[in-house]
């Protein structure tokens, strides 16, 4: 087995970028965007096998090779940046039809997609793989130049904007961060050059014996710079303008694997970080960065937002959380962050797919918020009411759960007060996340009904999948506390 | 790196900030960096060859990025000028006082010399007081360059130095980020007629 995961590591990033080529063999718009659609979930393949035998030797140390690292917490970031990023491309060909091509022509601009999305993809995949810091700063500032250019991809100077913003904050932000490794490998070089300093179980060994000063101030630097690109408030300003202009499955890539992606470096560094800087370092930090995001976030989901930005400012909340299930560093709230982060992906992408149809038969969603989608059509208002739903944290979704373990392993690892805050917040959240669903799915209605049932086919097929795993993720994740998985991040049982 | 080079690549920082006009800071902001590629080249003599590779990659980077800036400059010409921005004193007295409140933060980490460490610090400073007070959206391409001057700064006053592969990552991703704001600099001049940032503020609301 060991074997055919150290072939898989090297598979799963390069399949997507041999389909990008294959893309630009393609000959006409059409074709293009079969060979991106089809081509990607062939793609995928390579990636979920691997996720999924990362689970099944979850109890087994970790396996490794020259700069990969194959784990049980990676996999979970891995099989979300696979499943979104095979669903985004199958969700993308209805959303090229509906939008004007670019002066390239039809299939400039789907080569032009197509690229770009599949090289985003390509360097999500290889993020979690990651076994060093420096190897995964790469990865992450690689992402940067397709997704900008997807965010602004419609060509519209509110895109245009939102893509710049997003390229110069993110872009210094990890430049920041970048400063705070080379003062890390600074202070943790013996004399000679060598990478391996910045593996993370290195970097876990020689923590101990770091001076406190400058590996503190690296590891606030890192992670400040990494919250730029995470979303986390109060350096979030480009989140919610990125995810409103970019089209709907580079929206879904963003948020759902994007953001956790560079959550899973802060939290892998913070893991290995402790004895240098202290339990309190990794709390308040984080802690911080969490309760800012809610905080930030809250306020909006109550007002009436259009359908993209709502999901945006979603994300804000649910980096919160995850950053929040970092800062506890308890096992129940490792349980939770890990739910989380699968369970946030699946219906936070839905919700953006939702998109396409949504704005097809109800315009008014680009303004303001969808209303009575359950008389306009059930199957929109079905994969609406899952993402709502989920993303809401109604029972029994698997955010429910994952929320309810996060705070569970942040009262049993204190500080209370922190906890308490952020239950607070939580159940604002929920309020105006469920105001939106009802008035959502049963408000008056506006738009026009699909004619057929094929304008919205696919999103009904992505909802029913969605629900199901969401489900099948909510039993899961009750056997997830106490388990090899959560065993191998914390050493606790 | 000798201090009077240090001083000096931070000298041509603060005079970036101070630059009326973007082609001016820009010619600055290059000249930096191509300073430091040749200072990194004239530490090669004794040093390790990984080092020398890293040196000539410096170097080869400034000469990219240089030609991307003079391209896009030389296609971004503008119609119309620009609101007026902050005033001479107060755009260096923000870069100054940013610069002073992060050196005096960031503790001793062991660089080669105390006057690297300083300088480092600095140039990261006069980037985050670029994008905070210039307006031209060239300003944060050349705040991108800053910053990494500063990084370089600190990579070759490491004892052994960084990494090469990490070296040539940064240096990958420095200039494919360089390429693509050289392309959005273009787009946003076509699409709003001009490059001043403020103008944009508050269009992108979906």
């Amino acid at each position: 087995m060991d074997d055919l995961i150290a072939v898989l590591v090297l598979v799963a990033p390069l399949a997507p970028v041999v389909v990008a080529l294959a893309v630009l063999a393609g000959t006409d718009a059409t074709t293009a965007d079969r060979i991106g659609r089809w081509g990607s979930a062939a793609a995928a393949v390579p990636a979920l096998v691997l996720g999924a035998l990362a689970l099944v030797r979850a109890g087994d140390p970790p396996l490794t090779g020259s700069w990969w690292l194959v784990d049980a917490p990676g996999a979970f970031f891995l099989l979300t940046v696979s499943v979104v990023g095979a669903a985004s491309a199958a969700v993308s060909p209805a959303w090229l039809r509906t939008n004007p091509s670019s002066r390239a022509g039809a299939l400039g601009s789907r080569r032009v997609y197509w690229v770009a999305f599949l090289l985003f993809w390509a360097t999500l995949v290889a993020v979690p793989l990651a076994r060093n810091l420096g190897v995964a700063w790469i990865l992450i500032e690689a992402t940067t130049a397709a997704s900008a250019l997807l965010v602004a991809f419609s060509g519209k100077r509110s895109a245009l904007e939102a893509g710049w913003k997003y390229l110069v904050l993110t872009s210094l932000g990890l430049t920041v961060a970048l400063f705070g490794i080379v003062m890390l490998y600074v202070t943790a070089a013996t004399g000679e050059a060598s990478l391996a300093i910045l593996d993370w179980d290195a970097l876990g060994a020689r923590a101990g014996a770091l001076d406190h000063d400058p590996a503190l101030a690296a590891f606030v630097l890192i992670v400040a710079g990494l919250a730029t690109k995470a979303g986390w408030a109060p350096v979030h300003n480009w989140l919610p303008d990125a995810h409103s202009e970019a089209p709907p499955p580079v929206s879904a890539l963003l948020s759902a694997a994007l953001l956790p992606a560079v959550a899973l470096i802060a939290w892998r560094l913070s893991l290995a970080l402790v004895p240098a800087v202290g339990e309190d370092a990794v709390r308040m930090l984080f802690g911080g960065f969490g309760l800012v995001s809610l905080a930030v976030a809250v306020p909006f989901l109550w007002r009436p937002l259009p359908w993209k930005r709502l999901l945006a400012y979603s994300s804000l909340e649910h980096m919160g959380v995850i950053a929040l299930a970092i800062a506890f560093q308890h096992p129940l709230a490792t349980a939770g962050l890990l739910l989380h982060v699968l369970g946030h992906g699946l219906a936070k992408s839905l919700g953006f797919y939702a998109t396409v149809p949504l704005l097809r038969y109800q315009p008014s969603a680009a303004r303001r918020p969808p209303r009575g989608l359950a008389s306009l059509d059930r199957g929109l208002a079905g994969a609406v009411g899952v993402s709502l739903g989920t993303l809401s944290g109604l029972p029994p979704s698997p955010l429910f759960l994952s929320e309810l373990l996060i705070l569970a392993g942040g009262f049993a690892a204190g500080p209370a007060w922190m906890s308490v805050l952020a239950a607070a917040l939580l159940a604002l959240g929920f309020l105006g996340m469920a105001h939106v669903l009802v008035e959502g799915l049963a408000g008056r209605p506006s738009g026009r009904r699909p004619s057929s049932r094929r304008g919205t086919r696919q999103i009904q097929v992505l909802a029913t999948a969605a629900a199901v795993a969401l489900l099948a993720l909510t039993v899961a994740g009750y056997a997830l506390p106490g388990s090899d998985i959560v065993r191998a991040v914390t050493g606790v049982a | 790196m000798s201090t009077a080079l240090l001083w000096l690549l931070v000298a041509s920082g603060f005079g970036a900030v101070a630059a009326r006009r973007p082609a001016v800071a820009a010619a600055l902001v290059t000249s930096q960096t191509l300073l430091l590629g040749a200072g990194a080249l004239a530490m090669t003599p004794g040093r390790s060859g990984e080092f020398a590779v890293a040196a000539t990659l410096l170097m080869l980077k400034a000469v990219l990025v240089t030609t991307i800036v003079a391209l896009a400059i030389r296609r971004g010409r503008e119609s119309r000028p620009h609101a007026d921005e902050s005033g001479l004193l107060v755009r260096l007295g923000a870069a100054v006082a940013l610069v002073l409140v992060l050196v005096a933060l960031v503790p001793e980490y062991g660089l080669e010399s105390i006057a690297a460490e300083r300088a480092a610090t600095a140039l990261i400073a006069t980037a985050l007081a670029l994008v905070l007070v210039r307006r031209p959206i060239l300003f944060a391409v050349l705040a991108f360059l800053v910053a990494e001057n500063g990084i370089a700064v600190a990579a070759v006053s490491v004892s052994g130095a960084l990494p090469l592969i990490v070296e040539a990552g940064i240096a990958f991703d420095l200039v494919l980020l360089i390429g693509v704001a050289a392309i959005f600099h273009r787009r946003i001049l076509a699409a709003f007629g001009t490059t001043d940032s403020s103008v944009m503020q508050g269009g992108a609301r979906g």
